[in-house]
C-alpha cells in the first residue's frame, strides 16, 4: 500500500537528516581540535553528500547518505607563536569548521527532519482514516 | 439511485487510490529536499484520470469488437515538476515549503473522499434499513 511507502520514504529522510545531524556535531565539537605539533594537520571538516536511491520493492526514490567526504578548503591560520603546534612563522593552522557555517547547516537538517516527520504523521493519519472505513 | 451510489463509491475508491500515490510521490519530494539535482515530481490534476467526461472533449467510444480500446480513466503517471520558482546552487529543485502546501492540500482532498464514501455507506445503510452506527 502506498501509504506505507511514503512512511518509509519519509523514514529514510530521517534517517539521512540524523546522519547530517551527527556530522555537524561532529564538526562542531572538533571546531578547535588542532595537532600538538606542526606536521599534524588539525580537524578537516566533514561534508554530507546525499542521493536518491530507487527502491524496486516500493518503486520510489528513498534518500540515502552517499558518502561523508572532506572538506578540501584552506584551514584557519592564527598567530601564536608559542603554541607547540606553531610553525617556523609562529602560525597555528586550525580546523576549516567555521561555528556560523555549521549552524545554519545544523537549522537545514532540522527543518528538512521536521518536514519528513511531518510527512510520517500527515501520511499516518490518511493510512487511519482508510481503516476507518472499515467501521 | 443504487447505481448512482456505486458509481460514487467507485470514483471515491479512485480517487483515494490517487491521493495514496500522490502522497508516495510527495514524500519523494520532501525526503530528497537537500539531494543534488533533485528534480520534484508530481501528476497531473484528478480530473484527468477520474474518466469522468470532460467539457470542450471529444470521447472516443468503441463500436465494434475489433476497435483498439481506449481507456477513458489512465492510471496516474508522475511528470518531472516543470516550473519550480528557485534552484538551489547544488541544482536540487525541490521548494519544502511548496512540497509541505500540496502535502496538505492532498491531506484535505483523503479527508473529503473518506467522509463522503462514509456518508455513501451510511446512505444505503439507512435505505435497506440497518442501523448507521452514528
Amino acid at each position: 500500500m502506498d501509504l506505507y511507502h511514503s512512511i518509509n520514504i519519509a523514514a529514510s529522510g530521517m534517517k539521512a537528516q540524523g546522519t547530517r545531524l551527527r556530522i555537524v556535531a561532529e564538526n562542531l565539537a572538533n571546531a578547535d581540535s588542532i595537532g600538538d605539533n606542526p606536521n599534524q594537520a588539525p580537524f578537516r571538516r566533514q561534508l554530507t553528500i546525499f542521493a536518491d536511491e530507487h527502491d524496486k520493492a516500493m518503486d520510489a526514490n528513498r534518500v540515502i547518505v552517499k558518502k561523508i567526504t572532506e572538506d578540501p578548503s584552506e584551514f584557519r591560520r592564527e598567530y601564536q607563536p608559542n603554541h607547540p603546534a606553531a610553525d617556523a612563522q609562529g602560525f597555528v593552522r586550525l580546523p576549516n569548521v567555521h561555528t556560523l557555517i555549521e549552524l545554519m547547516d545544523m537549522r537545514e537538517a532540522s527543518r528538512s527532519y521536521e518536514a519528513n516527520v511531518n510527512v510520517m504523521e500527515n501520511s499516518r493519519a490518511m493510512l487511519t482514516r482508510t481503516i476507518d472505513m472499515l467501521r | 439511485m443504487l447505481y448512482s451510489n456505486l458509481s460514487v463509491l467507485s470514483l471515491a475508491g479512485r480517487h483515494l487510490d490517487y491521493v495514496d500515490q500522490r502522497q508516495k510521490l510527495l514524500s519523494q519530494n520532501i525526503a530528497n529536499t537537500d539531494t543534488p539535482h533533485y528534480r520534484p515530481t508530481d501528476f497531473k490534476d484528478f480530473v484527468h484520470y477520474s474518466g469522468l467526461p470532460r467539457k470542450n472533449k471529444l470521447e472516443q467510444t468503441g463500436t465494434h469488437h475489433g476497435h483498439f480500446t481506449y481507456r477513458n480513466a489512465p492510471d496516474p503517471k508522475a511528470d518531472a515538476q516543470r516550473t519550480t520558482y528557485e534552484i538551489s546552487q547544488d541544482g536540487n529543485e525541490v521548494q519544502l515549503d511548496e512540497q509541505l502546501i500540496k502535502l496538505a492540500a492532498n491531506s484535505s482532498a483523503h479527508r473529503l473522499t473518506t467522509n463522503l464514501y462514509n456518508k455513501h455507506v451510511t446512505m444505503l445503510r439507512l435505505a435497506i434499513g440497518r442501523p448507521t452506527g452514528a
